[in-house]
């Protein structure tokens, strides 16, 4: 199989589910604003009627932390605090939508109900769960390994060469970029799996996902591989705007918001184009 | 009197023609002290081992019965030593890891033995566990302008590279290594009220006062290493095959220390007069330029503002990472700095060091301030001359960190820790070293200092605080300053150029930073315009009863009112800027005394924001968000950082979603 065909119906099929995209979006949007609010109204709260701001026009000013003084710390524990439970419950809600994703991504699918979607997200939330929970632990376990091995190599003795740590490094990011699509394509085939199949198995979803991953590895790899270059191509252009636009003027600040959401519902689309990839190269070869 | 100075003249031409002029055509320094070692480093037993002649001249009219010496390595010698007791640790596990320095011998000129009858004492805390400062009975008590001439045999064994100096493997920084001598204070010098010595022990916080001296030092290694010292190399010969002995010498330099590895790579500048050496590890290359700019940078900056750097030489050691327990200190012409392999260079954490540790050839080293009384006359002027030419050079916001994300500076990084501190005002700045309490030495050595440095620049203006230093300089080089010196200096160059504008003298300004305990806070409480109404009411016409209402149109007077704190018992003066809803505005002063302020205008115009401090100038403060007030407050800073955070995280949560 060409891997022409799974990248161009990936991608129609990803535009097809717009309305998971806007979803997603909308849920998380939502969510990052119950943090985002509260933390922005109270340091509005510290700042009161001052002019301090100026401070802060050309970016983050630690003069103004420091003068937060007694509140700094309140502040920080509360942004911490509700970021963990932030991506707690963002990995969650992502969990739950990708269960009606990955259903109306299938071919014949195209037509779908809104309530079709909830009800397929809703029923394959668990083995979603699973497949998803035990994917991110495999991921975080090998990075460790990769990074913890090579540095633990390169700085065993004192008298290794000034740069292996840094080399170490280097190498250890590189192996993770090439073992991070195989990875990937385990956890994609292995909920394509499972939203054909009528009982719902995590474990064997997985199982599925290595075997199939490793039985069509030539033809899957090249697909993942674009599909994440791609993706860390606009990652890289996301963060190098949002870091270097800094508005001063209200228009500007509200439509740094609206590019930002733009951004990031193409950056959904275009997980959903990988997702679609897979559906369909798992199509060409059903288990 | 007159006759002790004329023989103290006359010695000291003596001494001159005795150790002539080799780095410089005139010396710099009066060389009470004078060392000639010569040294031999065993890097298996880590010993460094031979002999010292050296000489103390009795520069006071006393009749001296003793001499003191600094025995420093001694402070790892123990658990127990005042260093280590102050910092709750131990040298180590194994024999290897401790330090120690052992007399083999010691004669004077006569060839009378001293060891038998010296003696260990501890003069700061009589710790009978501390062995850092020797005491030697004179057999002839020194008269005044007596020269006094020791020979001592000597082994220092090194300690694992801890604080300062040491070994790891093969990399050696040998410093506070020899038999030093302490400095005797003639009656009037400094704080002293009769003379004595002034040789403290060796403590976890401070390690310098010494007198200037001239150093000639033979030091023998195995061929393969290379060395680096706060001297300039005059001879080098091999001892058969397998070692070399090079010959340095330093002149009115405070102390002399030295380093030695096989792995160093040794890259050379110029500026102007100052050669700079550079010793780093071989595979650290991609930092020789940044080591380089930073020093040429300080060199420069210095030299235009405080005076020029006397020496022409200059070493940088940047050791490598088994050698980091020697980084970021000073020996006046060598120091060393601290880079890595990796280390971005948007970091400006080598620059900050090597900036830092190079500055201390002024504040210590020419100005040889005594750390141990007074450390914030060493470290926190130096640290606000570091911040200075940091953000100088590198960018007022960016002296720290310049990155396209986050740029910090490093004058606001040691005000954050000032005002961040819950214990800034525990103590005052005026503590000696080992008197800090609740671990404040550092923030009030360095950080308060430095800000307060930054608060009287603001309130006398750049230019009179360079004078400052200028005189300072002119004055104090290659003496012994005291902080009282400093600020008398202060006192004498601010009514000089400013006339009364701060009063006769600024011990007010000394008296609340420096050896006050209390912090700066003023605040904008409010501000509030009312209209100043015609009459309004019951008019009694006598016939018939009227009611007159006042109306308000364009032409309607408003009484406005600013109203200002002071929260702190820092008394400092403020400006204060008002500015009017038809873009008046006027600048105020107060001079923050009063508890209160209010300013009062009547007119058309009404106030519409108040900014004490414009423009931030008095960095004591420890709160600028209270400074100000305005009726129509920019919201838009923090909206922009919200969208930022709802932006970054939302990618964020979809990244780990897989």
């Amino acid at each position: 199989m060409s891997i022409i065909y799974p990248i161009i119906s990936g991608a129609v099929r990803s535009i097809k589910s717009i309305k998971g995209v806007l979803a997603i979006w909308l849920s998380t949007l939502f969510l990052v604003s119950l943090v985002a609010i509260p933390m922005k109204s109270s340091i509005d709260a510290v700042l009161g009627l001052s002019m301090i701001t100026e401070k802060l026009k050309n970016g983050i000013n630690f003069d103004v932390l420091a003068d937060f003084g007694t509140n700094l710390p309140a502040i920080l524990s509360a942004a911490v605090s509700g970021i963990l439970l932030l991506v707690l419950s963002g990995f969650l809600v992502n969990v739950f939508f990708n269960g009606g994703l990955f259903t109306t991504l299938r071919n014949g699918e195209e037509k779908y109900s809104s309530a079709q979607f909830f009800r397929s997200a809703g029923t394959r939330f668990w083995p979603f769960l699973l497949i998803t929970g035990i994917m991110s632990i495999m991921v975080l376990a090998s990075l460790l390994l990769i990074f913890g091995i090579a540095l633990g190599i390169a700085g065993s003795s004192d008298s290794s060469p000034e740069g292996a740590r840094f080399r170490a490094v280097i190498i250890g990011g590189l192996i993770s970029v090439f073992l991070l699509p195989i990875f990937l394509l385990v956890v994609d085939y292995a909920r394509v799996w499972q939203v054909t199949s009528s009982k719902p198995d995590g474990f064997k979803a997985i199982g599925v996902g290595f075997r199939q991953t490793f039985k069509h590895f030539f033809s899957s790899y090249p697909v993942m591989f674009i599909n994440m270059l791609i993706q860390a191509l606009f990652g890289w252009f996301v963060l190098k705007f949002i870091s270097g636009y800094g508005p001063q003027t209200g228009g500007g600040i509200f439509l740094l918001f609206l590019l930002s959401q733009f951004l990031f519902i193409l950056r959904i689309s275009l997980r959903v184009w990988r997702y679609g990839s897979v559906t369909a190269m798992y199509e060409n070869h059903p288990v | 009197m007159k006759k002790v100075i004329m023989v103290l003249s006359g010695l000291f031409y003596v001494l001159q023609l005795l150790y002539p002029q080799i780095i410089n055509p005139k010396p710099l320094s009066q060389r009470i002290t004078n060392y000639k070692l010569e040294v031999e480093l065993d890097p298996v037993a880590k010993t460094v081992s031979g002999t010292m002649d050296a000489f103390w001249v009795n520069p006071s009219s006393d009749v001296v019965p003793d001499i003191q010496l600094h025995m420093y390595l001694n402070a790892f010698s123990s658990n127990k030593s005042t260093f280590y007791k102050e910092s709750d640790g131990s040298p180590g596990t194994e024999e290897i890891d401790y330090g120690w320095v052992k007399i083999k011998s010691m004669t004077d000129r006569k060839g009378n033995d001293l060891k038998s009858i010296m003696k260990y004492i501890s003069p700061d805390d009589n710790n009978p566990d501390d062995m850092t400062v020797l005491d030697v009975p004179l057999p002839e008590a020194a008269k005044p302008g007596d020269t006094v001439f020791i020979k001592v045999s000597f082994v220092s064994k090194l300690p694992t590279l801890t604080h300062r100096t040491g070994f790891k493997d093969d990399f050696f920084f040998v410093g506070q290594w020899f038999p030093k001598f302490g400095v005797y204070e003639p009656a009037g010098m400094r704080y002293a009220v009769k003379g004595g010595w002034n040789c403290h022990q060796f403590h976890y916080n401070s390690e310098f006062f010494s007198n200037h001296s001239v150093y000639d030092v033979k030091i023998t290694v195995p061929k393969e290493y290379v060395i680096g010292t706060g001297g300039i190399l005059l001879d080098e010969k091999g001892e058969g095959e397998k070692k070399k002995t090079q010959t340095w010498r330093a002149e009115d330099i405070v102390d002399f220390a030295w380093t030695a590895w096989p792995g160093f790579a040794v890259y050379m500048d110029q500026w102007k007069h100052v050669k700079i050496t550079l010793l780093l590890p071989k595979d650290r290359s991609e930092q020789v330029d940044r080591q380089f700019t930073a020093v040429k940078y300080a060199l420069e900056y210095f030299d235009k503002n405080v005076g020029p750097y006397p020496w022409p030489y200059i070493t940088i050691v940047d050791p490598p990472k088994k050698g980091n327990g020697s980084g970021g200190m000073e020996y006046t012409t060598i120091f060393t700095s601290e880079s890595a392999y990796w280390m971005p260079g948007y970091f400006k954490f080598p620059e900050m060091v090597t900036i830092h540790e190079f500055g201390h050839a002024y504040f210590m080293g020419i100005l040889a301030s005594n750390e141990f009384e007074e450390p914030w006359l060493d470290e926190g002027v130096n640290s606000f001359w570091e911040e200075r030419i940091l953000d100088h050079y590198y960018g007022p916001d960016a002296g720290m960190l310049d990155h396209p994300f986050l740029k910090v500076s490093d004058e606001t990084m040691a005000r954050m820790e000032y005002v961040l501190s819950g214990n800034r005002q525990v103590v005052s700045n005026a503590e000696y070293s080992w008197n800090y309490p609740h671990r404040t030495y550092g923030l009030m050595s360095y950080m308060k200092t430095a800000t307060w440095l930054y608060t009287l620049m603001g309130i006398v203006g750049e230019e009179t605080t360079n004078e400052i230093f200028k005189e300072y300089y002119r004055k104090w080089a290659f003496k012994h300053p005291s902080g009282r010196d400093f600020v008398n200096i202060v006192n004498e160059v601010v009514p000089r150029i400013n006339g009364n504008k701060f009063g006769p003298d600024m011990n007010w300004f000394f008296d609340q930073t420096l050896y006050g305990t209390g912090i700066c806070d003023y605040k904008v409480s409010n501000f509030f315009n009312s209209s100043i109404t015609d009459f309004k009411g019951i008019v009694n016409t006598g016939d018939s009863i009227l009611f007159k209402k006042s109306g308000r149109g364009k032409d309607t007077l408003f009484k406005a009112t600013v109203q200002l704190e002071r929260l702190g018992e820092v008394m400092l003066p403020e400006e204060i800027l008002v500015h009017f809803d038809n873009g008046d505005h006027i600048l105020e002063t107060w001079d923050g005394k009063s508890r209160f302020k209010d300013f009062k205008y009547t007119g058309k115009r009404k106030v519409d924001w108040v900014k004490i401090d414009p423009d931030y100038k008095i960095k004591m403060d420890v709160n600028y968000i209270n400074n100000s007030m305005t009726d129509n407050p920019d919201k838009k800073p923090v909206r922009r950082y919200a969208n930022k955070f709802i932006s970054f995280m939302q990618f964020f949560i979809n990244i780990i979603s897989l």
